[in-house]
């Protein structure tokens, strides 16, 4: 099976300090990839290098086999690649149609001179990214109606509208960025049956979680990530045999729960 | 030779008005982030009150100067607080603080054709003295000294403040990041003021040199000084005040020699096309660094 | 203000709305730019000039200045896109202070200090309200269009527009032509208007007051602009009865207060749509 991410050697170093320090990855395609690691692991970072938001010191990324590092974040887009983010950025004022709509962007062809005369083939796409759009928001789970403002949509919807605004570019690898943070379980299961479907669908997902039930019922392969460098790579229960680990991970995750249940407090 | 070196010196005592009025917009713009357009107005008021100070209430020159330089400070602080603060509460973003300092500009404008009514006029000729200084076959003024002087002393007082004190040291906290600024106690809500009054008051300054060394005191005064004090900013770079004032002295130098051996209908001309070409080539000035600071 | 005072206050409207249009179409993509001004005072020099002197009809010179704003747009934009957005905008103020310098310097073709004529053709309500509409008619269909929705994203989150393959530089290009052709129009109708043209037509007042229009009515949404230019050209005449002279303090006013407590203007759909949105849920509940 090839891969649909390698990345050799990668390295971030922000004001002196490291944040990514030699990381290997290799992304089988077809397959639900974990990256995980205590806050502040580097895990984000490596994820912005991918969608090019952030531009490696050294090393190599190859999506698709192609070499992307060194790219603006939309040519690495066209490359197939979407994504979604640990703090939501959604469009302010937008309805959640139009979010969605917007990341089908690289899919339509109409030009200027056609939306301004409303060519048949401007109002064809339309109806076709309208509907394509409310068939995404279907499919991930939006109960929200269309029209509303995606802005103030409940926290797990605004994360659904997020995946499905990443969708609708049509991506080949999806990178999601802590997708169920702030959803309770069965929400978070609903997203893990999400990815399942995706992954049927032949997409390559690399997602952040800290959840590790879900991490350990739908991802095929983990990165434990520390400090910036890899600590272990390969199934979930495999890395967790491994001490430290388990050290670095488990010593921390108290901390994220506390988190994480500090933050649902601040939210409800 | 001497006419060489006597361009020169009219050059720079022309400069040290823009160098002197930059350095003011530079701090607001470096150090607040905030492109204010109304900084014009606080020389122009400067300049007014001082202009009444002497031919109204008949106080001495240097005292009028001081009213002009602190009312002008004054307004900036007021500026400040009506404008500028809310839109910083708020976090605002870049667009609105450039909008309320344009609403500012034109209130203040023209609140002060209504107080002073509208007439050019210019400082009484015994405010400083006129006669020019003879010094081996060049003719400095009294006035033309006090600008150099003027820009020097502000120019390097303001740096050594901004990188040797404690105010200086706030300034720069609040520059990175305004919110951790007050939690690692830095008394923010006054250092902002106190920025605000400096600049402003610079502005003052270099708005009374100017109506003293052009005899010319009027409402373009400020609009006159904003358009070169920008381009002294954006010649000279926005990490550094001292880019500011350099630049400054520069395009006043610019300024004469083209005005003396091209034409003097192109001096702003070429004054503003160094400027385009400077934001376009090296938009982070000559002497600058890369980065603006976020409102 | 008798009738013939409105009208001309109203046509003025007209043309300022049209400029308006202009700065709201880079707005649009995140771009503050004073250009539109820029563009103004090209193409109505240009129109002075070919009309009166090469003798072109007027008609043909409002379709050159047209295309000619268009062309401009995309020059300005090669010159200033790869700025960031506060060196952005002061290269389009740089832009509007050297035009200025050009009008006074090339006076075989502007007349210098003194100005020129332009034809008084095109100053009628038809010519406005057809440049007006055909404006609006644009922004109006682009609104939902990929082009529209790109637009937005690239405004509200570059970032993560770039993350959708949406390129900023691109859409920011198409907003800058269409502020160029807009731009065009506008400079000729004022012309037409005014009928004489100087260095100090288009300057940076014409540039603040235009802005101050397109804040005040709104900048999301192609209504906004024009409503805020009608707003901001009638409302100083209204006030020159009580306040004389002085009635721009109560137009700075309103900018400060605008900016503070209606920071997305008049016209502002997602204020709309919250309140709708909030109708909504009262209803299912």
């Amino acid at each position: 099976m090839s891969n649909a991410i390698e990345i050799e050697g990668l390295v971030k170093t922000f004001g002196g300090l490291r944040a990514v320090a030699d990381v290997d990855l290799r992304v089988p395609q077809g397959s639900i990839y974990g990256l995980l690691g205590p806050n502040g692991a580097g895990k984000t970072t490596v994820l912005n290098m991918i969608s090019g938001f952030l531009t490696p010191d050294q090393g190599v990324i190859r999506v698709h086999g192609k070499e992307t590092h060194g790219l603006p974040p939309h040519r690495i887009a066209r490359e197939g690649v979407s994504r979604t983010y640990q703090n939501i950025r959604l469009f302010p004022g937008m309805t959640v149609l139009e979010t969605v709509a917007t990341g089908a962007y690289q899919r339509r062809r109409s030009s200027i001179l056609g939306a301004v005369l409303l060519s048949r083939a401007e109002r064809r796409e339309r109806a076709e990214v309208t509907a394509k759009a409310r068939a995404l928001m279907e499919q991930v789970g939006i109960t929200a109606p269309p029209g509303a403002l995606a802005e103030t949509l409940s926290y797990g919807d605004q994360r659904r509208v997020e995946i499905a605004r990443a969708l609708a570019a049509e991506p080949r690898v999806l990178l999601l960025d802590e997708p169920t943070a702030g959803m309770n379980d069965a929400e978070s299961h609903q997203v893990g049956e999400l990815l399942l479907t995706l992954r049927g669908q032949g997409l390559t997902l690399v997602l952040i979680e800290h959840n590790m039930r879900l991490v350990e019922e739908f991802c095929d392969q983990v990165t434990v990530m520390n400090s910036g460098a890899v600590l272990a790579v390969g199934t979930l229960a495999a890395c967790l045999e491994q001490p430290d680990v388990r050290e670095a991970y488990f010593g921390k995750r108290s901390d994220a729960r506390r988190i994480e249940t500090l933050r649902r407090a601040r939210r409800g | 030779m001497t006419l060489v070196i006597q361009q020169l010196v009219n050059g720079l005592a022309l400069g040290a008005v823009y160098a002197l009025f930059g350095v003011g917009f530079a701090l607001i713009l470096t150090k607040m982030g905030i492109l204010n357009v109304a900084h014009g107005t606080f020389a122009t008021w400067g300049a007014l009150v001082a202009y009444f100070a002497v031919a109204d209430v008949g106080l001495p020159f240097p005292l009028a100067l001081v009213v002009g330089v602190v009312a002008a400070g004054v307004i900036g602080v007021l500026t400040d607080l009506v404008a500028f603060e809310p839109l910083r509460r708020r976090n605002a973003g870049l667009f609105a603080p450039i909008i309320a300092s344009i609403g500012m500009w034109i209130l203040l404008l023209t609140v002060a054709q209504a107080v002073f009514g509208a007439t050019a006029t210019s400082f009484p000729d015994h405010a400083v003295p006129s006669g020019p200084i003879k010094f081996a076959g060049l003719v400095i003024l009294p006035a033309q000294l006090l600008n150099i002087a003027a820009a020097l002393l502000v120019a390097f007082g303001l740096h050594l403040a901004l990188t040797r004190t404690r105010f200086g040291a706030a300034v720069r906290a609040i520059s990175a990041d305004p919110r951790s600024a007050t939690i690692v106690g830095v008394n923010a809500a006054r250092t902002l003021r106190l920025v605000a009054f400096t600049a402003a008051a610079i502005a003052g300054l270099a708005g009374v040199l100017a109506g003293l060394s052009s005899n010319n005191v009027s409402f373009d005064l400020g609009e006159a000084l904003l358009l070169k004090g920008f381009a002294a900013v954006v010649v000279g770079g926005y990490g550094d005040i001292r880019g500011a004032a350099l630049a400054g002295f520069m395009i006043g130098i610019l300024e004469v020699v083209s005005a003396q051996y091209i034409s003097s209908g192109f001096r702003d001309a070429i004054t503003f096309g160094v400027l385009l070409v400077i934001l376009v080539l090296r938009p982070q000035g000559m002497f600058g660094e890369r980065k603006l600071a976020r409102a | 203000m008798n009738l013939a005072a409105w009208n001309t206050t109203l046509q003025f409207a007209g043309v300022s709305a049209i400029f308006a249009l202009s700065i709201y179409a880079s707005l649009w993509t995140g771009v503050l730019s004073l250009a539109p001004v820029f563009f103004g005072a090209v193409s109505a020099f240009t129109f002075g000039w070919v009309t009166l002197t090469v003798g072109l009809p007027p008609v043909a010179g409002l379709v050159l200045a047209a295309a000619g704003g268009g062309l401009l747009g995309v020059l300005t934009a090669f010159l200033v896109l790869r700025l960031e957005s506060h060196y952005l905008a002061m290269a389009t103020i740089a832009l509007v202070l050297i035009g200025r310098v050009l009008v006074l310097n090339m006076e075989d073709f502007t007349g210098g200090v003194a100005g020129t004529l332009a034809p008084g053709d095109l100053g009628t309500w038809l010519w406005c309200l057809g440049c007006l509409g055909l404006a609006a008619y644009v922004l109006a269909r682009l609104r939902g269009s990929r082009f529209g929705l790109a637009a937005s994203a690239v405004r509200e989150d570059p970032a993560v527009a770039q993350s959708l393959g949406i390129n900023p530089r691109s859409v920011q290009l198409v907003g800058f032509v269409l502020s160029g052709v807009f731009g065009g129009m506008a400079g000729v109708l004022q012309a037409s208007f005014l009928q004489f043209i100087g260095p100090d037509t288009f300057y940076t007042h014409l540039g603040f007051t235009t802005l101050a229009a397109v804040v005040l009515g709104g900048a999301f949404h192609w209504l906004g602009p024009i409503i805020g230019a009608v707003v901001f050209t009638a409302l100083p005449e209204l006030l020159r009865g009580p306040l004389g002279e002085f009635d721009s303090i109560v137009t700075g006013l309103l900018l400060v207060v605008i900016i503070i407590y209606l920071p997305r203007g008049l016209v502002d759909l997602r204020r709309l749509r919250l309140l709708r949105g909030r109708g909504k849920t009262a209803v299912s509940e």
